[in-house]
């Protein structure tokens, strides 16, 4: 009987959709609507542009010995920084194509040779995922002062999250780092009028999007001001706050979750690396597992969501996705999503052999088939993997549903396909009874269907009427996992749209969930691709301006020259001014004092006083 | 002792009498169950439950805009951690030293008070109305370690007439930083340098010491402000009495709003603001009563606290905001819906009338006839708060 039903609603909403856009389609198109947050009309998905996709193809790369050369007599002062912004070093062109089953970029320096290395192991896998990419973001306008690093620049869109390294002093000693102020000898650390400079410029150009703001370092919380450096990226406006942590602080005292999430931080972005101390070994800590969980159970009390993130090296934890996955799901009433990254070379690894380095490379498709593996195939590689860019198309469905008076767009994933993919799973925090949302919703087709809803352009009322047929058009309810019903499914699809096709339904439905399994692949000095650059997604904001998240880390690496730029003082110097902090290595123990906490914190609320209301807008892609 | 306690927020929001009346588990034995029985236990507990936006608002020029800037319960807290590490840390202050505090009475005040007597210390308030003759006395007398002074024209002033005791090390100016002042420590570097300090480690050091005092300990030295030097000591076991007195004389309740227009750092008022902070639920608000007029209108406070003199123009204003008509809610048709079209006014906020049933009024003398719910300070102390008499006829400890 309810398979009968479901089907009925099924046919019903296509049957209805059909009919809809026999007239609708028959008419022109209305204008798109220009937001005052974006530089132009809401683009029309034949509007849309997107990067040089499939293979073979060239395109712009580094070559991995000059760019180090450059890089260290720049440092050095020997060279100046115009090297990068302004004469191209170190740049060659590579070509990728597909050989022996694999996907493969190659390159050639007229001074240090050959280097190629490995973009995928199936490349079914990977034309997949560039088949699905949604489109690129606008092109940013009025943005010279930010975005000012020559071929390292950013060009397309707002990205999705916001890094600010707040410190680079930390409470670990892991090994190797090359944040720590320990170990690079010198002390880079914003003051509070940097940050909020930082966060200002970060407006001050459009599109202006709703991104996460990632507090990150070194320990961020190691900042005096990680607290006011959370409430400022609130009051400019942003409503999703995340430090990229180690979680000590939380774990030592008891108070700061409470005070961090009051201040406005929504999620830590964990550190990861396995589920027992002895996998946290390498941390030299002794118990460092039981201070993350300690920690993890803190912030959790206090209402900040956690993200673990876990960097994937081939041969080295490779197999322990699976078991991570699992344990998040398990946990899934303190964690609402994974973030995998695999391995990018940098730092001290830019040093790394060839034959250590193939042996340790790991990429998206590896990730995807070691679901398929240990879920046996509830997982699937080629139905359930999407590029991050993918939910961008939830975004301009919702910017389309705002209207033009709102003062951000919703955060857009819209990187490169190469860059990341993820799945999506439908769970419930209660039961863990959970399935792949493209398992039961056809994506796919809904995209399709968004394009045609923003395209034709009918108003509010006529583009949520649409959404919601499309909706139940595309979705299979038999598929669906156990307990998930529509109106629940609705809920969520409302949730992840930010309340764009309802503003008053409840958005806080906690018991099921869209958990978002990332995947997100930083590039390094071998996999260097600049079509990437130009659409990054993760921007760095530093006194010299937003840069690229792999320019930043790992290609030109302006990570050396801007803290070297900007050092407030000599790490000893540091030191003997102002004092030395508590590093916790060795392989000695934290000493852990639990606690248990019996009231939540209670969300900020907006002052009786006459202060300008914000508006939540809605998250496109999930990640962070 | 242990850091849980039990209760739904909804309990807690209607406990009257909180923290005292709901937190068995939290109370010290000498107190018959009934609560922490020092200022540093009632606040750490307090700090770490509320349900306000604010502890207190002060109005100032901010980044972006003129406007109500607010002191969230979190940065009230990390900002005693930072005073106190300093105090203890980088200016050496040991048990039983005083501090003297010569600032107004101001959102400032109640976090440098409190890291002074968190870390075992004594402040010494120095009231901002008394003249540089009986600054210097008591300074001669008190003897403090640490001088927090209103700016550096002040210092200067009191070093001029031979008023700064050798036993100051360090002096902390809450205004201004003038070049010549290199042995001064501007505000904002005060709690900046406390921000480097505040480490995990030494927090946990900070929260230690801090809940290991007895309550016994000396809060504060109260001076006397006309006639012979004389002064009070005020311990603990005091203040803690005298916040629950007045938590059962203004009861909390959600969205509780009390107004300061007064720079004078009388005890009770600070008992009143520490009040405000450990209900969890109370905003204070520190106004000049030359702005109190224009502001209060925006908040409709339960409680205001000012000079009489200047004060009768202001609550007639409370008044008449609170019996103002609630402007209707805007009206959209089924169309309007449809189409999702907003109007302009759709999401202003609506105020939330309410009448204002208790007044302050800090004065000796008779109160204005404005109502009944009018009450005098004189009231308060003599009737309500009898453990720390100031003036002429308390018990003095001092010469």
């Amino acid at each position: 009987m309810s398979d009968l039903l479901a089907t009925a609603t099924k046919t019903a909403a296509s049957l209805a959709w059909r009919t809809f856009q026999s007239v609708n389609t028959r008419i022109p198109d209305s204008p798109s609507i220009q937001p005052t947050w974006a530089p132009g009309p809401l683009p029309k998905s034949y509007e849309r542009t997107k990067p040089p996709l499939g293979w073979p193809r060239e395109t712009d790369s580094l070559c991995p010995r000059c760019v180090i050369e450059v890089r260290d007599a720049i440092i050095a002062g020997e060279r100046d920084i115009s090297e990068f912004v302004e004469r191209r070093a170190g740049e060659v062109r590579a070509r990728i194509n597909e050989e022996h089953g694999k996907l493969i970029i190659r390159k050639t320096c007229p001074t240090h040779g050959d280097f190629w290395d490995t973009l995928s192991i199936d490349p079914q896998f990977s034309a997949l995922l560039e088949r699905r990419f949604f489109g690129r973001d606008y092109r940013t306008a009025a943005d010279a002062h930010v975005h000012r690093h020559g071929t390292s620049t950013i060009r397309y869109g707002r990205g999705a999250v916001l890094t600010i390294d707040l410190t680079n002093r930390c409470n670990m000693m892991c090994n190797p780092c090359f944040m720590d102020a320990n170990q690079v000898g010198y002390v880079h650390e914003l003051t509070l009028d940097d940050i909020k400079q930082i966060l200002d410029d970060s407006i001050s150009f459009k599109p202006r999007r709703q991104m996460s703001v990632q507090f990150s370092g070194g320990e961020p919380t190691m900042s005096p001001h990680f607290l006011e450096a959370c409430r400022y990226a609130k009051e400019v406006g942003y409503y999703t706050v995340q430090a990229a942590t180690n979680g000590l602080r939380f774990a030592l005292e008891p108070e700061f979750a409470y005070q961090a999430k009051e201040a406005g931080l929504n999620m830590a972005y964990f550190q990861f690396d396995g589920v027992t101390n002895e996998a946290n070994a390498h941390r030299q800590i002794s118990n460092l597992f039981d201070a993350k969980w300690l920690a993890v159970e803190r912030m959790h009390d206090a209402g900040i969501d956690i993200s673990p993130v876990t960097t994937v090296v081939n041969t080295i934890n490779d197999q322990q996705v699976g078991p991570i996955l699992d344990f998040v799901i398990e946990h899934s009433d303190k964690m609402g999503a994974v973030s995998f990254q695999p391995v990018s070379f940098t730092g001290r690894d830019e040093e790394i052999s060839d034959a250590d380095r193939h042996a340790q490379r790991y990429t998206i498709s590896h990730l995807a088939h070691a679901f398929a593996e240990y879920f046996d195939g509830k997982i699937d590689p080629y139905r359930d993997w999407y590029p991050l860019g993918a939910m961008g198309a939830f975004t301009w469905l919702a910017d389309h549903l705002r209207g033009p008076d709102i003062d951000f767009g919703g955060v857009s994933c819209s990187c490169h396909p190469n860059c990341g993919a993820s799945v999506v799973l439908a769970l419930n925090s209660k039961t863990k009874a959970w399935g792949p949302l493209t398992e039961f919703f056809n994506v796919e087709q809904f995209v399709k269907d968004i394009n045609v809803i923003t395209d034709t352009s009918r108003g509010q009322g006529l583009s949520k009427a649409q959404a919601g047929l499309a909706l139940l058009r595309n979705l299979d309810q038999r598929k669906m996992p156990s307990g998930l019903t529509v109106k629940k499914f609705l809920q969520l699809a409302n949730r992840k749209m930010g309340g764009a096709l309802d503003e008053k339904a409840d958005r806080d439905t906690k018991e099921w969930n869209l958990m978002w399994i990332g995947g997100m692949w930083f590039q390094d000095l071998w996999t260097y691709d600049f079509r990437r650059t130009e659409m990054c997604v993760i921007p760095y904001a530093t006194q010299e301006g937003e840069i690229s998240f792999c320019a930043y880390n790992t290609g030109a690496g302006w990570r050396k020259i801007v803290e070297n730029m900007h050092m407030v003082a000599k790490t000893s110097d540091w030191f003997k001014d102002k004092g030395r902090h508590q590093i916790y290595a060795g392989n000695r123990p934290m000493d852990l004092k639990p606690g248990t906490r019996a009231l939540p914190v209670v969300e900020k609320r907006q002052l009786a006083v006459p202060h300008a209301g914000t508006v939540q807008l809605g998250s496109g892609c999930g990640c962070h | 002792m242990t850091d849980t306690i039990s209760g739904t927020l909804e309990q807690r929001r209607d406990a009257a009498s909180f923290p005292f009346g709901v937190r068995p588990e939290a109370a010290a034995p000498d107190r018959d169950g009934r609560g922490p029985d020092t200022m540093n236990r009632l606040l750490l507990h307090a700090a770490r439950y509320h349900a306000r936006d604010a502890v207190s608002l002060r109005w100032e020029e901010g980044r972006t805009e003129w406007g109500w800037q607010p002191m969230p319960d979190w940065r009230a807290d990390r900002y005693t951690v930072r005073a106190a590490l300093v105090l203890r840390q980088r200016l050496e202050v040991a048990d039983g030293e005083t501090v003297a505090l010569w600032l107004p009475l101001s959102t400032e005040w109640p976090i440098v008070e409190r890291a002074v007597w968190s870390i075992g210390a004594v402040s010494v308030p120095v009231w901002p109305e008394w003249d540089l003759e009986r600054v210097a006395q008591v300074m001669a007398d008190a003897q403090p370690a640490v001088l927090v002074a209103p700016d550096w024209e002040a210092v200067r002033q009191l070093r001029v007439i031979g008023g700064l005791p050798e036993s100051v090390r360090g002096i902390v100016l809450w205004r201004g930083a003038p070049d010549d002042a290199q042995d001064a420590l501007p505000f904002a570097q005060f709690l900046d340098y406390g921000g480097v300090l505040d480490t995990a480690e030494r927090a946990a050091m900070w929260r230690t010491l801090t809940r290991g005092l007895s309550p016994d300990t000396a809060v504060s030295r109260e001076y006397t402000s006309s006639g012979p030097l004389q002064w009070g000591k005020l311990d603990h076991r005091m203040l803690v009495a005298a916040v629950e007195r007045m938590l059962r004389r203004f009861p909390a309740h959600a969205g509780r709003v009390q107004v300061l227009t007064t720079e004078r750092p009388h005890p009770t008022l600070r008992a009143l603001i520490f009040a405000g902070w450990v209900d969890g639920l109370t905003r204070t608000i520190f106004a000049a009563t030359s702005e109190a007029q224009e502001h209060l209108e925006a908040f409709v406070p339960d409680l205001v606290v000012g000079p009489a003199e200047s004060l009768g123009s202001v609550l007639r204003t409370v008044q008449a905001a609170a019996a103002a008509p609630e402007p209707p809610a805007p009206r959209r048709g089924l169309l309007a819906r449809l189409l999702g079209v907003r109007s302009g006014d759709d999401t202003a906020p609506r105020r939330r009338p309410r009448a204002p049933t208790v007044r302050v009024l800090l004065t000796d003398g008779a109160p204005p006839a404005l109502d009944d719910a009018t009450v005098t300070m004189q009231f308060v102390e003599e009737s309500e708060i009898d453990v720390f008499p100031i003036g002429p006829g308390m018990a003095g400890q001092g010469q």
